[in-house]
């Protein structure tokens, strides 16, 4: 089927027969930048989660629409719509959207988590162990 | 007969034509009219229509002979005296005669008569009854002409015309002087004299004396006085004083015709009243040309306005910035147009900067908020200065407020923030990707076996720990430029425990010394406040440095951090201790500046000077302070003191719980 393991992916050799019900924990990784969204991509399916990515707050804000993500990794310097409000949209879809880690290049992370109630924050640039930690404290083990 | 209508009549009676005729032959005149009556009751009938100079009455007639007929002129009452002269042929006796001068006869003709003799006779009685005419007309004139004075005197009412005697005593008195002085005639006349219409008044009475004075020599004197009225109201009156001469030209006394001027003086000085306002409305509107002009030239918009709000003077930088003109009417008072804070929120009414300049005698200095303009609708970033105006005694009566179009100056700063984003996304991603992906590849370089994993997960330790250096330095370069370009700090305020932040910066620095031993004084309880925990890390990571750095000869570096209340406010303090060399006190007012090093460092410890001007900046834009206490040789305490009650996030969005996990940048 086109749905692959996401495992089979990865370089970590994780156990490709994980249970199906894991797949339905998709991890919306948004940033402009590929490079971030290729490293973001590796670290998370390592950890094994499904990863899904978009490189703008229009993009994000329809895959979040299409299928809800359990967890969404969101940078706030993304072009047409910025993570601030595409955070403030989700508000309008979902009574209760995802879980938002916020990620900022401009020093202000938690200033706008605050703002926007984000479950956590991230400064650019930041230690991929931290990232690993917060995703698994927001959504528990994989 | 010439009939002429100035002609004397003359009545001849005589029961003889003959005699009749031979009368008027000798009477005849162009200056007479001759009337024939052949009897005594034709007489009577002219004399019933017409009135006669003179009577030739016969005595001797048949029927109502003269005597009869005389007594029935006489006693008629139009023709009573009217002369007659009586004709007779004889005079029988002295009864007859004496009979007729009872009758009022006045002659006696005796016929034959002499012509001449009778000529003149009758021409006396024609004089005579020519100049009584002449006498009654003139007299009839004379009494038309004083009903006509008398008439005028009474009517002028409103001026009083009296004549006086040399002594000044009242001979007249009319209605006129009656309504100006309140006397009536009974009062005045014969009775009292001009001294009545001063009542003491010395001016007026040498004023009228003048008059009088200038009246006798000249004949005639006008003047403005003040005379007195009746309850001594004081009347203000144009006097004309005349003086009167009998037919031989002596002074028989004055002529005072006065006329109430009362309402006319009135009139007069609310003409001058109102010129003299004239005058001071446009010198005063002369001066706010002047004004207006003048602060039209200025760049800053300028509105004045009154106690009540109410703009009174605006200038064109004002009616341009405001898209409107503050002084027309219907316009809300104290500039209330709509004025928002720069974050967008509104003004309330109380906060307005000219409520506070004229409600609160407020000084407002460098307030910036946004304007809309009328005409376009668009916000306008404006600078406001104002300041109460106050007249000479203190008083407030309005306020003036100075505003000034910072557009330009908020586009600069919005270019510099989107430079300085841009910057700092565009160097920070590039960083992310470099440490995330030699973080990765530790991971999976722990995974292979043996001694090549080792290695390679050297390698990428140190490409990761390199990386933090750099990110470290942009992170100081981003705030140094921020500085230099003259903007504010963009604080990450987070919860933060300023002990525990101060333990993890010991710990980190400890390792670096062997000499110096770190310690800490804390409170077991967090010291928590909404302070940029990454900035803050690197003031307290920079004062430690310094005080390891500034104490080459080792010894105890000691931190202090504790709570304490100022001006009611919690606040929290750390302090930095060392026992190093100190400041010299010549220094210590300079060593926040850029690039400033102690005179007693300078070359021999290796330093920037550019830490603690940084240090100063950041804890200056949480609202707190840092301070130096030194002696030079004795070590040096830095105290940073820091408002743990920061200015609040926007409440609604921020988390109600302790959910928000932080992960600085190490």
């Amino acid at each position: 089927m086109g749905y692959a393991d996401p495992a089979a992916q990865t370089l970590s050799g994780v156990d490709p027969n994980e249970p199906v019900e894991r797949l339905g924990a998709i991890v919306l990784v948004v940033d402009d930048d590929p490079e971030i969204r290729d490293v973001v991509r590796w670290l998370l399916e390592d950890e094994g989660w499904t990863v899904e990515t978009a490189s703008d707050g229009r993009d994000a804000l329809e895959r979040a629409t299409r299928a809800r993500p359990a967890l969404i990794v969101l940078d706030m310097g993304l072009p047409i719509l910025s993570g601030e409000e595409v955070a403030m949209r989700l508000h309008d879809i979902y009574v209760e959207p995802p879980p938002i880690i916020v990620v900022s290049a401009d020093g202000r992370a938690g200033e706008k988590a605050a703002r926007i109630g984000a479950a956590s924050y991230l400064h650019k640039p930041f230690d991929v162990d931290t990232l690993a930690r917060l995703v698994r404290r927001t959504l528990g083990s994989p | 007969m010439a009939v002429d209508t100035d002609a004397v009549n003359i009545l001849l009676v005589d029961d003889e034509p003959a005699n009749l005729l031979a009368l008027s032959a000798v009477l005849d005149g162009p200056d007479r009219r001759l009337v024939s009556a052949e009897s005594g009751k034709e007489a009577l009938r002219h004399l019933l229509h017409e009135d006669f100079a003179v009577i030739l009455l016969d005595v001797h007639m048949p029927g109502i002979d003269g005597f009869d007929t005389a007594e029935l002129i006489r006693g008629r009452e139009k023709t009573k005296d009217t002369p007659i002269i009586f004709l007779t042929a004889e005079t029988r006796g002295q009864g007859f005669i004496s009979r007729g001068y009872s009758l009022g006869a006045v002659d006696y003709i005796v016929k034959p008569f002499d012509p001449e003799a009778l000529r003149a006779k009758v021409g006396v009685f024609v004089d005579l009854f020519r100049k009584t005419g002449e006498v009654k007309r003139q007299a009839a004139e004379l009494s038309d002409m004083t009903n006509f004075l008398n008439s005028v005197l009474e009517s002028a009412t409103d001026y009083a015309i009296t004549a006086l005697d040399p002594e000044g005593r009242f001979l007249t008195w009319n209605e006129g002087a009656r309504r100006i002085y309140g006397y009536t005639a009974e009062e005045m006349v014969g009775r009292r004299d001009l001294a009545a219409l001063h009542s003491g008044n010395g001016d007026t009475a040498k004023k009228v004396g003048e008059l009088l004075r200038m009246a006798a020599r000249q004949g005639k004197s006008e003047g403005v006085v003040e005379h007195v009225r009746r309850g001594g109201r004081r009347v203000p009156v144009a006097a004309t004083i005349s003086r009167r001469e009998d037919a031989d030209g002596l002074s028989i006394g004055f002529v005072l015709v006065a006329r109430d001027i009362t309402a006319q003086q009135r009139a007069e000085t609310q003409r001058l009243q109102l010129i003299e306002e004239q005058a001071a409305r446009s010198e005063a509107e002369a001066a706010r040309d002047r004004l207006q002009q003048v602060i039209d030239v200025l760049p800053e918009g300028i509105i004045l306005v009154d106690v009540h709000g109410h703009a009174f003077l605006t200038n064109a930088a004002a009616n341009e910035i405001l898209g409107q003109n503050l002084t027309e009417d219907g316009i809300a008072p104290f500039g209330d147009v709509g004025m928002l804070h720069l974050d967008g929120t509104p003004y309330a009414q109380t906060e307005l900067p000219l409520v506070r300049i004229v409600q609160q005698g407020e000084v407002v200095r460098g307030e910036q908020l946004q304007l809309p303009n009328a005409t376009t609708e668009r916000q306008v970033p404006v600078l406001v200065n104002g300041a109460p105006l106050r007249d000479q005694s203190g008083k407030l009566h309005g306020g003036v407020a100075v505003f000034q179009d910072i557009s330009p100056i908020k586009e600069l700063e919005r270019q510099k923030d989107a430079f300085l984003a841009a910057a700092s996304h565009d160097l920070k991603n590039p960083l992310t990707a470099i440490k995330a992906r030699a973080q990765i590849l530790q991971r999976q370089a722990a995974r292979m076996p043996g001694q090549d994993g080792h290695r390679v997960i050297d390698g990428l330790r140190a490409i990761d720990q390199t990386a933090t250096r750099l990110t470290a330095m942009i992170n100081e370069l981003l705030d140094v430029a921020r500085l230099q370009m003259g903007r504010p700090l963009l604080l990450d305020r987070q919860p933060t425990d300023l002990a525990e932040l101060a333990r993890q910066v010991t710990a980190e620095l400890q390792p670096s010394t062997d000499r110096h031993d770190i310690e800490i004084k804390a409170p077991p309880d967090p010291i928590l406040g909404l302070w940029d925990r990454a900035r803050l890390e690197r003031v307290v990571s920079n004062l430690v440095s310094n005080a390891i750095k500034f104490s080459p000869e080792g010894g105890r570096v000691s931190l202090v951090v504790r709570g304490e209340e100022r001006d009611g406010e919690p606040w929290v303090a750390l302090e930095v201790h060392d026992e190093g060399v100190g400041i010299p006190a010549e220094d210590v007012p300079r060593i926040f500046e850029r690039f400033y090093r102690g005179s007693n460092v300078a070359g021999a410890i290796e330093g920037t000077g550019l830490g603690l001007a940084g240090s100063r900046h950041i804890v200056e834009q949480h609202g707190g302070q840092l301070l130096v206490e030194s002696q030079q040789g004795h070590g040096s305490v830095f105290t940073l003191l820091l408002p743990a009650r920061a200015p609040a996030l926007d409440e609604d969005a921020a988390p109600s719980d302790a959910q928000v996990v932080g992960a600085g940048a190490p």
